[in-house]
């Protein structure tokens, strides 16, 4: 029997609605009993990771997603954050600027307790240096009635599990349809069962189209607002001309 | 026999004739007529004119329809030259290695082709080629046989552009171009208004820096702007020495056009699909051997699979050919053309060019031509026994394109023929160029600032936009800041290098991939290819779904990573047909105004020319046009207003084309939507373009001839460029050839993401990088055709405009309603988007 627990989207960090699992705009979720702030797939020096190859991509999206998880984490006054995996992209990508930046912005949140659940990005990195002020890395985190992790088990719900699973990996997003043919793709939340899939933090990072089916629960989830979708993507799918 | 002359290396084409190196080119010449006579032919003088041009060094330009000798004019012309250098050379000199001619294919699939074509003279040409040898380089040659070729060059090379550019960026071109005297670019005019006409003008500005005395020559069908295709072969400053030779070559066409039975109504508002089929099968049973071309893969796929079903003992000897076919496959539907084997092959454009297939006696055109040139390229690809007349019949899918199928005959009959605009300014095949002259010995800026300008693609380059490419090249673009520990050319000693080994061997397997949808292999599960198909289409697929392709009923049983694993189907019913993207033309300026004027004789009979036949079985819907609404005429803008169950349309018939409708739409849809938050969709064809929204807008010609202003054209196109998502998906093709996304198959995980996703980091954080700007250029110039847009809307201006409201969809508002969205455009916020879409669907439901 899986564990019941409650979802619900807040329209601004400040005003959360009463639920087990909150989710924010700016594609992080927060617990409030653990007072616990989650986020997933940030694949830091992913540009730098590119520019070593010869290829041109500006930096700046790793500063900017940095600064957005600060200030996620001052708004919500969290206790903790759980970066559930691919916190950085590669080894190649880890430049000594990337680093520094990094431990610079965990400096400015100190009271926080940062914890990383290992994803396959951050393992091509081998140890995770000490220097970066993150407080501890797992493989998997548990804390009943929730199972954290960066790579959910295939397929998506695992019915004989206890627990309710929070992961990463996918980088799910969504596209909708109107009948007069209006159409909006963006990153998303999927939950279905006892799984809830975190949409990617980092803002240069691709995605995974989510096919919609009976009994999965989406959110849009956007820098500015995150938004319930489900009935949305039931109707729509029931509609296909 | 030595002729002690000079030979004309480097004076004009005219002068070296005068000077003396008459002797060699006399007597090749005369091997020449006398090889001609042997296979009792003759050869035309402007065989002769090439031959001889080429032979003192001159370069040019020669048009002639297809299958007129166009090759063997250059080709044998390039021997000339090669007997006139020889002769010239002091009798100690040792000739260089290398090849001495270089011939530029526009595809690879051609390239054995050509290389038979250029091999099979050669032995009766002896003495004079004696030792000469012929061979190929193109993305499919393996290492083994480049390592061969390396080793040992032919005299003639056939290569592709991608392939030129890739041996230009060796470390060794210097000395693989050292004996280079004559290049050829096959179907110049394939080439001419494409990126991979650009690399070409690179690439050859290139060869003339390494070999100053080079003649080029570029094989062309006919345009009206044959001047531009000359100077871009030859760079403007080529111009004046070089000639355009043309063939005068009367060849005999006959063209013809299915025309339905007469009916009361056409169907589903004019659409016929496959009801000429059976007229069809009996066109193809007259001939021998036809080529059936579709202006989709879809159309060709659902045309071979008609005629499949329809004649089952014409199994064998029935082929489909297009570009998503697998290559063996489509090798074997070629060789069953040149040998007579085949009745029928369905085909798309992937057979325009290419060497003649001798037995087609005939050509199918289904759907408009949509254009006068590719109706005469398809045409020519008929008739070529000696004495044979060249015959296409247009077999037009819709009631409307019976009209457009008139049109192109009558422009044929006329001797007119559309023009085709050579690329200017694209900064990201100069990025790429900078890049591979960096890989081989690398460059000094002056030097390769002037040889750039030196072509007509960069002629007007301005000083910022080249520091702006050097920059980008070689730190990524000018905000030092944004692009820490990047480079990939740097300086040493005032000359440019690429920056490291493994660079160079990227940007080699990056150069010339023509940028297109991830695709998706097809795959027997019992093994074997079938070709590719877009990712887009497979993936809304599931397992156990059935479609059609190749020819072939399939079942999808898997979809594994890049790879569709498929399994035959039982029966035909129920099948989906890839949609691919492109292929499409949009009807010329030309051919849309002689559509109009058809549509306004045939209103007004009696008053000019006769009707023709094709628009007379059009007249019943012409006639409920008029009732339902009017025709259009050259005078008047007719638009139309409907009220259907999704909300309001308004259909505009300027009669412009495709692309400038596109632009059109996208443009009104902008001004509409600037004052008031809205969301538009947006449809169009070559006749004209529909707007919809959910709330009534515009409905009276004051506030229309408002929105189709030409003031303000330019800064508003931009503007709704933003609201649109047209540039960022434009920004793919550009990220391919400026090296931003891999153009690799498979290739490092950690480097992979999409142009659009480097689009997005690129306005936000580099938003002056002039790539961004070129994918907006490109958007107006290629996609939406500016000029002929702000002609259109400037001739609008000049015109009644007369609004009528329909109450159910006219004849001529049918097909581009049926075209379904093709784009859209908001000014609203996404949350309210998302309300308003949700309504929609709660609506839709409550409906049923």
């Amino acid at each position: 029997m899986p564990p019941d627990v409650t979802i619900a989207a807040a329209e601004t960090p400040a005003t959360m609605p009463a639920a087990d699992v909150i989710l924010l705009p700016g594609r992080a979720a927060y617990l409030p009993a653990t007072q616990t702030l989650l986020v997933a797939d940030l694949h830091l020096g992913k540009a730098a990771t590119f520019r070593r190859a010869g290829i041109p991509v500006p930096e700046g999206s790793a500063q900017r997603d940095l600064s957005r998880l600060e200030r996620l984490v001052t708004d919500t006054a969290a206790r903790r954050l759980v970066v559930l995996g691919d916190l950085f992209h590669a080894q190649s990508g880890c430049t000594p600027a990337v680093l520094d930046e990094f431990s610079a912005s965990r400096s400015r949140i100190p009271g926080t307790e940062v914890i990383l659940v290992v994803g396959n990005h951050d393992r091509s990195l081998g140890r995770i240096p000490s220097a970066l002020g993150i407080d501890s890395c797992l493989r998997t985190l548990d804390e009943p009635p929730f199972h954290f992790v960066h790579e959910p088990a295939t397929p998506l719900v695992e019915p004989d599990r206890e627990a309710f699973t929070v992961a990463g990996h996918l980088h799910p997003t969504l596209a909708l349809r109107s009948p007069s043919g209006d159409r909006i793709a963006d990153r998303c939340f999927v939950a279905e069962g006892n799984l809830l899939v975190l949409p990617a933090f980092g803002s240069f990072t691709g995605g995974h189209r989510v096919e919609p089916v009976a009994g999965m629960r989406l959110w849009i989830a956007r820098d500015d607002g995150v938004v319930d979708v489900t009935r949305f993507a039931e109707l729509a799918s029931r509609s296909v001309r | 026999m030595r002729v002690t002359a000079k030979s004309g290396r480097g004076s004009g084409p005219g002068s070296g004739r005068r000077q003396g190196a008459d002797g060699t080119s006399d007597t090749a010449v005369a091997t020449f007529h006398a090889w001609f006579g042997s296979r009792g032919w003759q050869a035309f003088p402007f065989q002769e004119e090439v031959w001889r041009a080429l032979a003192s060094g001159g370069s040019g330009v020669l048009h002639a329809p297809t299958g007129t000798g166009k090759t063997l004019a250059a080709w044998l012309g390039a021997i000339a030259r090669s007997r006139a250098v020889d002769a010239a050379r002091p009798p100690d000199a040792e000739p260089a290695a290398g090849p001495r001619v270089v011939w530029v294919t526009p595809l690879r699939a051609l390239a054995a082709d050509t290389v038979r074509a250029l091999t099979e003279p050669l032995r009766g040409l002896r003495p004079l080629t004696a030792g000469w040898t012929v061979g190929m380089r193109t993305g499919d040659t393996t290492a083994a046989d480049r390592r061969r070729l390396r080793a040992r060059w032919p005299t003639a090379l056939v290569t592709t552009p991608e392939t030129l550019s890739i041996l230009l960026s060796l470390e060794d071109a210097h000395d693989t171009f050292a004996a280079l005297e004559t290049v050829v670019v096959d179907e110049w005019h394939e080439l001419l208004s494409t990126k991979r006409g650009v690399q070409t003008e690179l690439a050859l500005a290139r060869l003339r820096a390494l070999r100053p005395g080079l003649a080029s020559w570029g094989l062309s069908a006919t345009l009206a702007n044959l001047d531009d295709a000359l100077a871009a072969l030859v760079g403007p400053g080529g111009v004046t020495a070089a000639r355009l030779v043309s063939a005068h070559v009367p060849r005999r066409l006959e063209i013809e056009t299915l025309v339905p039975q007469p009916m009361e109504r056409f169907p589903w508002a004019g659409h016929m699909g496959m009801r000429l089929l059976p007229q069809v099968l009996e066109a193809i049973d007259r001939a021998a051997t036809t080529l059936v071309f579709t202006n989709t893969r879809s159309q060709a796929e659902r045309w071979y699979e008609a005629i499949r079903t329809a004649r089952p003992a014409w199994r064998r000897a029935l082929a489909l050919h297009h570009g998503s076919v697998d290559r063996e496959l489509r090798s074997h539907a070629e060789e069953g053309l040149r040998r007579g084997k085949l009745k029928c092959v369905v085909a798309t454009s992937s057979l325009d060019l290419g060497v003649d297939f001798g037995p087609v006696e005939q050509v199918l055109q289904v759907g408009s031509p949509k254009g006068i040139a590719r109706l005469l390229q398809r045409a020519g690809r008929s008739g070529h026994a000696p004495g044979a007349v060249g015959r296409l019949v247009c077999v037009p899918t819709h009631a409307l394109e019976l009209i457009e199928c008139a049109a192109a005959r009558m422009a044929v009959a006329d001797g007119v023929v559309e023009a085709r605009r050579p690329l200017t300014g694209a900064l990201d095949c100069l990025a790429q160029h900078m890049v591979t002259v960096a890989c081989s010995g690398g460059f000094r800026e002056t030097d390769l600032l002037a040889e750039v300008r030196g072509t007509r693609a960069f002629a007007a380059l301005d000083d910022a936009s080249w520091r702006w490419a050097l920059d980008f090249a070689a730190r990524g673009g000018p905000a030092l800041a944004a692009y820490p520990d990047y480079a990939r050319i740097k300086e040493r000693f005032g000359r440019w290098y690429v920056a490291s080994k493994s660079l160079a061997r990227r940007h080699r397997m990056s150069i010339g991939t023509i940028a297109g949808d991830a695709t998706v292999e097809v795959r027997w599960v019992r093994g074997g290819r079938l070709g590719t198909v877009e990712e887009s289409f497979i993936s809304r697929l599931a397992a156990g779904d059935r479609f059609l392709f190749a020819g072939r009923p399939l079942l999808l049983f898997r979809l594994d990573g890049l790879t569709a694993w498929v399994k035959r189907a039982r029966g035909t019913t129920s099948l989906q047909v890839p949609r691919w993207n492109g292929g499409r033309m949009p009807l010329s300026t030309l051919l849309s105004a002689a559509v109009l004027d058809l549509v306004r004789d045939a209103a007004r009979p009696g008053d000019g020319r006769p009707v023709p036949r094709e628009v007379q079985a059009v007249l019943p819907l012409l006639e409920v046009q008029s009732r339902w609404s009017r025709l259009p005429d050259r005078d008047t803008l007719l638009l139309e207003r409907w009220q259907g169950r999704d909300g309001h349309h308004a259909f505009l018939f300027p009669f412009a084309g495709r692309l400038v409708h596109e632009g059109l739409a996208a443009l009104v849809a902008w001004r509409i939507a600037r004052g008031r938050p809205s969301t538009l969709t947006l449809a169009a064809t070559d006749w004209g373009f529909e707007l919809a929204g959910r709330d009534t807008f515009a409905a009276d010609e004051r506030s229309w001839r408002r929105l189709l202003s030409p003031d303000r054209l330019l800064e508003d196109l931009l503007e709704c460029l933003n609201g649109t998502e047209m540039a960022r998906r434009h920004f793919r093709e550009i990220a391919r050839v400026a090296g931003l996304v891999s153009g690799a198959r498979r290739s490092d995980r950690q480097t992979q993401a999409s142009a659009g996703l480097i689009f997005d980091v690129l306005c936000e954080h580099d938003a002056g990088n002039m790539l961004l700007s070129q994918a907006r250029r490109e958007v107006l110039e290629r996609h939406f055709e500016f000029r002929r847009l702000r002609d259109t809307l400037e001739s609008l201006a000049t015109k009644d405009i007369r609004v009528v409201e329909t109450s159910r969809l006219s004849p001529l508002a049918f097909p581009i309603w049926a075209e379904h969205i093709q784009s859209r455009l908001t000014t609203q916020g996404w949350l309210e988007r998302i309300a308003d879409m949700a309504r929609e669907l709660e609506d839709a439901a409550g409906d049923r």
